[in-house]
């Protein structure tokens, strides 16, 4: 049976006891790092690192399985993931591997093995994120998606209570472009699907759908003040907006949505937005565009499966707001459409921004206290760093808390 | 002449100043009065949506309380083609 290295999430009064824990459960000799080097471990060998809580094993999934099953002092085993890109990084920049390191073992992500692919449960993006080892499901929180609507009829939304509201005149919030309810899943799909793998971070979310977006999925300035505006007053703690419109090398960010969204962010809603889709990588960078430029939106860029930054994905290039905050999946992805499609795979920096929402629902269940600018400071603080500059990736990959 | 008679009319967002927001209706009544056209009212985020002739939009940016006018834009979903 292979023998894997695994992550060991301990109780934080149960550091002193886990020797004995993990001797009894699994057969596992441990010691502290003094006495035992984490990267030269025999099989049936754990080292602890007591100032974080977590014990590396090195045992087969049978004893990592007994593990698991203790309950109790042990919160949560993973297989230790890996990550290829770093590997180039641990030999040119040892502070970004460090960092990593230090990122890893505290947010004890799931199993990584690049490039990351959908399974038979889970899409490669849910796993990227740290979805699926979360703890919380977005229970609670109110989440705005502002796009072009949602089917409300299909399998994995209907009987779910979604608040709804059209501002395109003469439409109804009911989605026929698959844009809006793409997004919706890719934020808050749910924990079992119908006929898929699971596809939604937050599944528990509340889910306030605004339709600001046309059958050609564009739309009006008035019309997205107008979702802005409701989805505020229901006091959504996030909001996604998955569209934009190009700006120029210069160009300052509008004084009208900065004022907005730092509005939003002061009631306590969280506006998060697109670089946007215009980049030509390598050769041709395009800024992050407008409404994602202001100061007070978070802006998402997107990684492809090897958590590279995607060809398309817009770079920070203009001051003033005009960075990328962080990064997210956004190459095949895998999401919900309407019926009688019910699935669909898409990829853009729409994509990556419901992951950012998701996780951001995640972060406001963790802490309700957690609102406005103190949730976006969460949600770059648990960002795992990437090799890639952070003119095009922020503060990194968003990782969902455990 | 024929383009500048295609777009005399503009449509607007107008952000009041966080000073004006407890009072956006008199912002309001004073825009309407240098030809602004008013159709909603977004008390959350303190903005009124409306449209303005194209002469009137200098007149429009100089009304107390105005923080800041934004011509109409439209924006588009970012699925990558």
């Amino acid at each position: 049976m292979d023998v894997e290295r695994y992550v060991v999430l301990l109780e934080d009064a149960a550091v002193s006891s886990a020797p004995n824990l993990l001797w009894r459960a699994a057969g596992v000799r441990s010691a502290f790092p003094a006495e035992l080097d984490a990267t030269a471990l025999a099989p049936d060998e754990a080292s602890l690192l007591p100032a974080l809580g977590v014990a590396i094993a090195r045992c087969d999934p049978d004893q990592a399985s007994a593990l698991s099953r203790c309950g109790g002092p042990v919160r949560l085993v993973q297989a230790e993931r890996r990550f290829r890109a770093l590997v180039h990084a641990d030999e040119s920049n040892p502070g970004v591997a460090a960092a990593w390191q230090a990122s890893a073992a505290a947010t004890v992500a799931p199993h990584w093995s690049l490039p990351l692919a959908d399974t038979f449960f889970a899409t490669w993006g849910l796993q990227a994120v740290g979805a699926l080892a979360s703890r919380y499901s977005g229970h609670g929180v109110a989440l705005a998606v502002l796009d072009t609507g949602l089917d409300f009829t299909h399998p994995d939304f209907a009987g779910r209570g979604v608040m709804r509201h059209s501002f395109v005149a003469g439409l109804p919030p009911d989605d026929e472009t698959g844009h809006g309810t793409f997004c919706a899943g890719v934020a808050c799909g749910p924990l079992q699907p119908h006929n898929a793998p699971r596809y939604g971070v937050a599944p528990d979310a509340d889910l306030f759908v605004a339709r600001v977006l046309d059958a050609h999925a564009g739309g009006s300035d008035a019309d997205v003040l107008a979702g802005i505006d409701w989805a505020v007053r229901h006091r959504c703690a996030v909001i996604s907006m998955s569209f934009g419109n190009p700006v120029a090398v210069g160009d300052s960010y509008p004084q009208l949505y900065e004022a907005v969204a730092a509005r939003a962010l002061a009631a306590g809603s969280l506006l998060i937005a697109p670089a946007g889709n215009q980049s030509q990588r390598p050769d041709n960078i395009a800024p992050v565009e407008h409404p994602a430029n202001c100061p007070s939106i978070v802006v998402v860029g997107a990684v492809d499966h090897e958590l590279c930054v995607a060809p398309f994905s817009n770079g920070g290039l203009n001051p003033d707001g005009g960075g990328v905050s962080l990064v997210a999946p956004g190459l095949g992805i895998f999401s919900a459409a309407p019926r009688p499609d019910l699935y669909q795979t898409a990829s853009g920096t729409s994509m990556a921004t419901p992951f950012v929402a998701g996780v951001a629902a995640l972060f406001a269940q963790a802490d309700p206290l957690a609102r406005g600018a103190a949730l976006r400071a969460r949600l770059l603080a648990a960002c795992l760093p990437l090799p890639d500059p952070a003119r095009d990736i922020g503060a990194g990959l968003v990782q969902a808390p455990q | 002449m024929q383009a500048r008679t295609a777009i005399s009319r503009l449509n607007v967002a107008v952000a009041v100043t966080d000073e004006a927001r407890a009072r956006i209706r008199e912002v309001a009544a004073a825009c309407r009065a240098r030809g602004f056209e008013h159709t909603s009212t977004l008390l959350e985020v303190g903005v009124l949506i409306g449209s303005v002739g194209w002469s009137d939009l200098r007149k429009l940016r100089t009304v107390a309380g105005v923080a800041a006018v934004e011509v109409e834009r439209r924006s588009l979903s970012n699925v990558y083609r």
